[in-house]
Parts: C-alpha cells; sequence; structure tokens
C-alpha cells in the first residue's frame, strides 16, 4: 500500500492522479502476466486438454539436427550419444577431437586440450571449464578437466556432449576462460533395465561395466554404473632418451593404466542427486620432471569423487529457482625414482559450495537469470617429501543477466558477475551480446565478453625445495576479453551452418615455466598480453533417417607480447564426420577424419601436420538383445607426434599406430 | 467516479483471457501427445506387462517427446518408451511409433507385426495401406490422421468411436 504521505510526496513530483493511474498499472501488471504466463505454457498441458483442442493446435516443426540446450548467445557444437556409438568414441578427449576447433594431446599420461589457438601441451588447466549435469568438475589443485581413462565419465553413460565457445564469467565465473563443455548424462530411463558391456582393445586393454537404469513406478528415475578398465599398454620408444644408461630409449612395461569408475543420478519430483568417482593408476613412460627412465616405482594416480543435490522448484509461473549443494575431493599421489633417490607425492583437495538461481520470465519479452554462489575450497594440500604445504581458498559471487527482445529481430543479452575471493581473486565479469534475427531461419551474435581465472595452488604455491618447481605467492589472476561475431542458418530442418569471427586478448596469462636464472626449474609467471584471432565454419545435415555429414573448418592464430606464434597452437585444423546404416539399417558404419596444421613446439620446433582416419561399425541385429560395436582408430597407420609438456625431456610424442576397439554390450530384458 | 474505473478495469480482465490456443506447439510434443490420445481411445485384448510400452525403432526417437509421454499413465499402468534396436523386440509393445522417412521393414517385421496387437502409428503418407492403423499428418501446421480400421480389427484392437469420427477417412 502507498501511504497517503507517499501519494503526495508522488504528486508533488508528477502532476497524476496516483489513484487514478494505479488500476491502470494493475491492468499492465496483468496483461504482461498473461502474456509471460501463455508464453510459459508447459507442453504437459497438451496431455491434459480433449483430442480436438489437440487437432486444432498450430504446430512447430521441430529441427531433425540436435539443438543446443545450453542458453548462450555464442557458438555451439554438440556431440550426441547418437555421435558417441556411430564414432565408438571411448573417451571424453574422443568427442572432443570431432567438435569444430577443438584438439587434444596426451603426453601417455594426461590429455591436454587445446581451442580457440590456446593449448600448451602440459597446461593442467587448460582453461576450459568442464561441466557434468552444471556440476564443475575440474579439481581445486590444478584446475585439471580429465579428459581421457582419468574422466569421471563412461561415454556410454553421455546424453549429450556441447561445446560453448568463449568465456563464459557471468554464470559460471572463476576459470570459464575459453569455453565450456558442458556434458549431460543419461537419465536411468535411458536403459531401462540392466546393460553389461564387456570391451577388448589394443594394447592388452580390456573394460567391464555394468549400468542398472530404470524409471519406477514412484516416479523416480534411478541410474547406478561401475566400470573396471585396465590396459598393459606399449613398450614405448623415445629417441631422446636412446643411450646404454637408459634402455636405449626403450620404456619397458611403463604404460599401464587401470581405472575403475562409479556413477550414480537419481531424479525424483523437485530433486535430483548424483555423484561420480574415478580412481586412475598411470604409468609414465616418458619420465616428467627428470625422474629416472625405465625404472620402478614410476606411477601417477588421480582419484576424482563429487556428490550434487539439486532442487528445481517453479516459485510461480514467472518465477524458477534452481539450487544446489555439492561436494567434491580430488586426491593425487604419485611415486617414481628421481636423482637415484624414491620421491613420493601426494596432494589432497576438498571444496564444497552452494548455488541457487532464479529465472524470471514476468517482464514482457524478458528473461531474467540472477544468482548468487558460495564456493569453498577448504583444503587444497600438497605432501611432498621435503615440506607439507597447506592452503584454502574461497569465492562468493553474485551474477545477473537479462535477455530482452525489443522487436521480433533484435535481442539483447546483457549480464554481469561479481567474484570476491580476496587478493587475486576478486573480478566483474560483463558481457553483452546483441542477437539478430532477421529472418526465422538466421541468427547473428555479436558479443563482447569478459572472464578471469584466479592463479590455482599449484601454480602459486608449490615449491618442492626447489628440486622441480619454487612458488610464486605474487602471481596475478589471468584474464580474457573476447569479441565474437556468430553467423547461424538453418535453411530447413535438416541442416545447420555456423561460423563464427573471434579476436581474443588474453591478459597476465599465467604459465609454469623456466625461471630467467635457472631454466630447468619452473616456476608460475604472469605472461604479457597474447592475442588469438580466428575464424570458424561448421556444417551438418541429416541426409536421411540413418544418414549424417558434418564438417567443421578453422582458422586461427595465437600469438604472445613479443609477437610470436604460440606453443602447440595449429593455426589449421578440420573435421569430417559421415555416418550411415547399412543392410536396413542393421549394420551403422561411422566414419571421421580430422586434420591437424603444423604447431610449434616448447623447443621451437615445428611438428608437421597430420590427418588421422576413424571407422566405427555397430550392429544391433547379429545376436540377441546384443550390440556388437568395432572400431578401428588411425585407419591409415598415420605416424604423427603432438607436442610434449615442457617438463619432459623428449620435445614431441608420438601418437597411437593403427589400434582396434570392440565392445560387446549386453541388454537384459 | 473512482469506483467506475475500478468497474470498468476488472470488466476489462474478465474479458481478456490468456488464449493459450494460438501458441504454436513443438511437433515432438503434440506428437507425444497425440500418441497419449490413440493410446486412451484403443482397446487391447489384454495388455500383460507391468508398463504400457510405446516403442520406436532408432533413429525415430528424436521425434517424439519421450518425457512428456513418460509422465502420463494408460489404464493405471506408466508409459515407458522404448528405442527397438531388434525386430524381434516389438513384442513387448503396445504402440509402435515410425516415420515415413525410414524406408521400410523387412517381411519378418510384417510378419511379426501381424500376429501382434500393437497400434501402429506413422507420419507421413505412404505407409496407411501397408501396416499402420493410424496415419497422422501435417497440413496446413495442423496435424490430421487418417485409420485403417480394418487391420485394427485384425489385431483385435477396438479403437473408439470418438476416434473414428474425428479421422479424416477411415479404411
Amino acid at each position: 500500500m502507498i501511504s497517503t504521505l507517499k501519494v503526495r510526496q508522488l504528486n508533488m513530483l508528477y502532476p497524476i492522479d496516483i489513484n487514478r493511474v494505479m488500476p491502470v498499472l494493475i491492468f499492465v501488471v496483468y496483461l504482461i502476466f498473461v502474456s509471460s504466463n501463455v508464453f510459459a505454457e508447459s507442453n504437459e498441458s497438451l496431455t491434459e486438454i480433449d483430442i480436438e483442442s489437440l487437432l486444432s493446435k498450430e504446430v512447430i516443426t521441430a529441427s531433425k539436427i540436435a539443438q543446443q540446450v545450453s542458453d548462450s548467445p555464442s557458438a555451439v557444437s554438440i556431440v550426441t550419444a547418437k555421435d558417441i556409438k556411430s564414432y565408438g568414441y571411448r573417451t571424453l578427449a574422443e568427442i572432443i577431437n570431432s567438435m569444430r576447433g577443438l584438439n587434444t594431446s596426451s603426453d601417455h599420461v594426461y590429455t591436454y586440450m587445446s581451442g580457440r589457438g590456446f593449448g600448451r601441451s602440459g597446461d593442467y588447466p587448460g582453461r576450459v571449464m568442464l561441466l557434468i549435469d552444471g556440476y564443475q568438475a575440474n579439481d581445486n589443485l590444478y584446475n585439471s578437466s580429465y579428459l581421457a581413462t582419468d574422466g569421471l565419465l563412461d561415454t556410454e553413460l553421455i546424453e549429450r556432449v556441447e561445446y560453448v565457445s568463449g568465456p563464459g564469467a557471468v554464470i559460471y565465473g572463476n576459470g570459464a576462460f575459453y569455453g565450456i563443455i558442458n556434458v549431460i548424462t543419461k537419465k536411468g530411463s535411458d536403459f531401462g533395465g540392466t546393460q553389461v558391456a564387456i570391451d577388448a582393445q589394443s594394447h592388452d586393454g580390456y573394460k567391464a561395466r555394468a549400468t542398472y537404469g530404470s524409471k519406477l513406478d514412484n516416479g523416480a528415475n534411478i541410474l547406478f554404473s561401475a566400470s573396471g578398465f585396465h590396459s598393459q599398454g606399449q613398450d614405448l620408444y623415445f629417441s631422446a632418451f636412446d643411450t646404454p644408461a637408459t634402455n636405449f630409449g626403450l620404456a619397458n612395461n611403463q604404460d599401464k593404466d587401470k581405472n575403475h569408475r562409479l556413477f550414480f543420478k537419481s531424479d525424483f519430483q523437485n530433486w535430483s542427486l548424483e555423484s561420480a568417482y574415478v580412481n586412475r593408476k598411470k604409468d609414465d613412460p616418458a619420465a616428467a620432471y627428470g625422474t629416472e627412465f625405465n625404472n620402478r616405482p614410476n606411477y601417477l594416480q588421480d582419484i576424482n569423487t563429487f556428490i550434487n543435490l539439486k532442487h528445481e522448484v517453479s516459485l510461480s509461473q514467472n518465477l524458477k529457482n534452481s539450487s544446489k549443494i555439492y561436494y567434491g575431493q580430488y586426491m593425487y599421489s604419485a611415486k617414481n625414482i628421481a636423482n637415484g633417490v624414491p620421491f613420493a607425492e601426494r596432494d589432497v583437495g576438498r571444496w564444497w559450495g552452494a548455488q541457487s538461481t532464479s529465472a524470471y520470465t514476468g517482464f514482457a519479452k524478458q528473461q531474467l537469470v540472477y544468482g548468487v554462489e558460495y564456493h569453498s575450497d577448504y583444503q587444497q594440500d600438497f605432501y611432498l617429501p621435503t615440506s607439507n604445504l597447506k592452503h584454502s581458498s574461497y569465492m562468493l559471487s553474485g551474477y545477473l543477466q537479462d535477455e530482452y527482445r525489443f522487436t521480433t529481430e533484435w535481442a539483447i543479452n546483457a549480464g554481469v558477475r561479481a567474484d570476491y575471493g580476496g587478493k587475486n581473486a576478486s573480478d566483474i565479469s560483463p558481457r553483452l551480446a546483441a542477437i539478430y534475427t532477421p529472418t526465422a531461419d538466421i541468427n547473428i551474435k555479436a558479443s563482447y565478453s569478459t572472464a578471469f581465472r584466479r592463479p590455482n595452488p599449484y601454480e602459486k604455491y608449490y615449491d618442492d625445495a626447489g628440486s622441480t618447481q619454487i612458488a610464486n605467492p605474487n602471481v596475478s589472476k589471468e584474464q580474457v576479453s573476447a569479441s565474437e561475431l556468430v553467423f547461424e542458418y538453418r535453411p530447413d530442418n535438416f541442416s545447420k551452418f555456423l561460423s563464427s569471427l573471434f579476436f581474443y586478448r588474453t591478459k597476465n596469462l599465467i604459465e609454469v615455466e623456466g625461471t630467467p636464472m635457472i631454466p630447468t626449474l619452473l616456476q608460475a609467471q604472469n605472461e604479457g598480453i597474447n592475442k588469438t584471432k580466428g575464424i570458424d565454419f561448421e556444417y551438418e545435415r541429416k541426409l536421411s533417417a540413418s544418414s549424417r555429414i558434418k564438417t567443421s573448418y578453422a582458422w586461427q592464430y595465437a600469438r604472445n607480447d613479443r609477437d610470436k606464434w604460440l606453443v602447440n597452437s595449429p593455426k589449421n585444423l578440420a573435421k569430417l564426420n559421415y555416418a550411415q546404416g547399412l543392410f536396413n539399417n542393421s549394420l551403422h558404419a561411422g566414419f571421421e577424419i580430422q586434420y591437424v596444421g603444423k604447431r610449434l613446439t616448447e623447443q621451437q620446433n615445428t611438428l608437421g601436420s597430420y590427418a588421422i582416419a576413424n571407422l566405427s561399425l555397430y550392429d544391433t541385429t547379429l545376436l540377441k538383445n546384443t550390440t556388437v560395436s568395432a572400431s578401428i582408430k588411425n585407419l591409415f597407420n598415420k605416424h604423427y607426434s603432438v607436442v610434449a609438456p615442457s617438463f619432459y625431456t623428449p620435445d614431441s610424442f608420438e601418437q597411437d599406430d593403427r589400434n582396434f576397439w570392440l565392445q560387446l554390450t549386453y541388454d537384459f530384458k | 467516479m473512482k469506483r467506475l474505473h475500478y468497474i470498468f478495469y476488472s470488466l476489462a480482465l474478465l474479458v481478456f483471457p490468456a488464449r493459450a490456443d494460438s501458441i504454436p506447439v513443438d511437433e515432438r510434443d503434440m506428437k507425444a501427445a497425440l500418441i497419449y490420445n490413440f493410446s486412451i481411445y484403443t482397446t487391447w485384448p489384454e495388455v500383460n506387462s507391468n508398463s504400457f510400452n510405446v516403442c520406436t525403432f532408432e533413429g525415430d526417437e528424436e521425434n517424439i517427446s519421450a518425457s512428456l509421454l513418460e509422465s502420463k499413465k494408460i489404464n493405471g499402468k506408466p508409459i515407458h518408451f522404448k528405442v527397438i534396436r531388434d525386430v524381434a523386440d516389438i513384442k513387448a509393445c503396445q504402440v509402435l511409433y515410425q516415420e515415413e522417412t525410414r524406408q521400410t521393414y523387412s517381411s519378418k517385421h510384417s510378419q511379426l507385426l501381424d500376429k501382434l496387437a500393437i497400434l501402429t502409428i506413422s507420419e507421413g503418407s505412404l505407409q496407411l495401406d501397408n501396416t499402420s492403423m493410424i496415419n497422422i499428418k501435417l497440413e496446413n501446421k495442423k496435424y490430421n490422421f487418417t485409420i485403417n480400421n480394418q487391420t485394427a480389427k485384425q489385431q483385435n484392437l477396438q479403437l473408439s468411436s470418438k476416434l473414428l469420427r474425428l479421422a479424416t477417412k477411415v479404411y
């Protein structure tokens, strides 16, 4: 109620009758309510109305190719469960390698991702945030994403993966730097019972998985999955170690890889609970950080786990809220021989957080999203032979984003986020995007956004008393500002063309590199200004019910403040994926080619470009209730190398030759 | 005078109802809602399974909003949306939906369908005279449907008079 005094004050300011205006205001608010209410009509109501009314409704025909679910004004590439099956993807890295402008490289222990021209091998954070059903899965010591056998998920549990290029700081904050990999997992009902799978692959690799998923009578959707993997690996040869003292460069029995994973997901009414666990142990055949080559013990172990409880509720017709509370844990241990002495390290990271996000659609033509988040990294410890380094940190954040469609053609998406986490960890990240839709099948988006990443504990505090690395408590946060122009064209429901033109400017990029005095001693340093410019294209078409094609090309050029081309930054990347059903769709074939252009190594050598082809087949009719899948990776046996991280003696690493994979999946029915 | 204002606006509110009919519906949601409605107005000889199974062949599942279907029950049994990979699995289905773009199914498929009480629904115009009992078609942005009641009767499925009345054509 407006008090008499206030009415008088208002009447003095505005010579109009408030009492007369008030009903008009109520009426306007009602209209806004009605219009938003209508637009927010849920699809569930369609099954509540009679069939005559249903048949009288107009229909918008749906696109037959995958649509993005991420609410983002940038360019989005999508890989679906169907693609994962067609192309036999076994790791997140293999999925990423098929995406526009992205590439990964492996040092035989970890897999590093590069995108938008940036991807220094051995750079643990990678600058791309990994989200699993909205939970940020990067650890709190190294900010790594874990993309191979060290990853949290079996690919059979993935419903889709979206790559959203560009800073995503407004909604996701610290670390959503060059992009976001958004993984959406399957629901229990997608399995509808028990499924078991056994895999065999080259280099004595075996895997077993059991998954149970179902929607129960009370409406709860549950999914459990457990898997174990073991690979003997290869006896790898490294020319950099080709001396009599180091077994002539041959790492005998030094490539073992094993993991086990657990996954649980349950949705019941407004609640969802999800948890994942992975324990991966890998030998390091190339002897990082000057450890002894071809000696034992020589392994690294990564244990990652999280649990995430989410609650979603419609508070009113126009107000929806999503809240979550999560806990995560990362444990690392390594044992090896360094300078004739056994070395052991153990790191422990623990964190929890809570977030509340609301979406309000009560204003006509507007979609407002706002929220708060508290994240506590309450344990960030390194237990080294020389000392125990114990730290903790926190982050408090608030964000607001509004999309305002002021005409049918034009919309503006503006957002800002404030993060506060103490010194070198506070930032304001804005984003502004204009979206132009001249016709129903064309979308043009121009955006400017910024993001930051605070130095992680490894960069800031890791110090083994000068053996390999010294701390740098003064290292600053890094920041990126990105301008991007995106063009999307959907000529029909079966095809999509996407192109983006981008310019990134990265300030104070944190790099762990040799100190000026002792080049072999590592320390985190802030670089000057790095600049990246590029353009990419993607075309996707569903040719028939059982065949589809997707192709992309990216050109990018990234250079540092001395105008030098960045390490491991291919200027050209091209991909082609083609899937086809054969023999009345009883057999499905997936063929892909990935081209990666020339790159510079840490020692400024040039690695040649390469193109590899993969062929996958699967059949669902050969054996009852059984899917038989097989892949030949690197079909034409191309010999190629990737850039090695600076903490290795070799400058580059040869990658796998032609290799095979076979999987039998049985559904109990 | 003041009271008159309120009466005017109150009346205006009453005569300005939300017109939800005018809002176009997503194709996937519409197909799910139609399948649900067709199932309500169909009588099966008997359903032994604990769930009511709506099936599609691989490749067609993305054309239907599965979550919408799975939120409903038919004759007290929760709807379960199944993707069929092996033709023999259609035995467990009460409804089979397929798109016209899918060429074919072998004689094994038709022979199986001939023996089973499965309500077959297709989108398009070609399959009507073959195997599908209900054929939906999008014309001028709205769906209509035709019924092949002969096939339905042969499989002991009883389609309600309401469905037969609403069909644009009954064979």
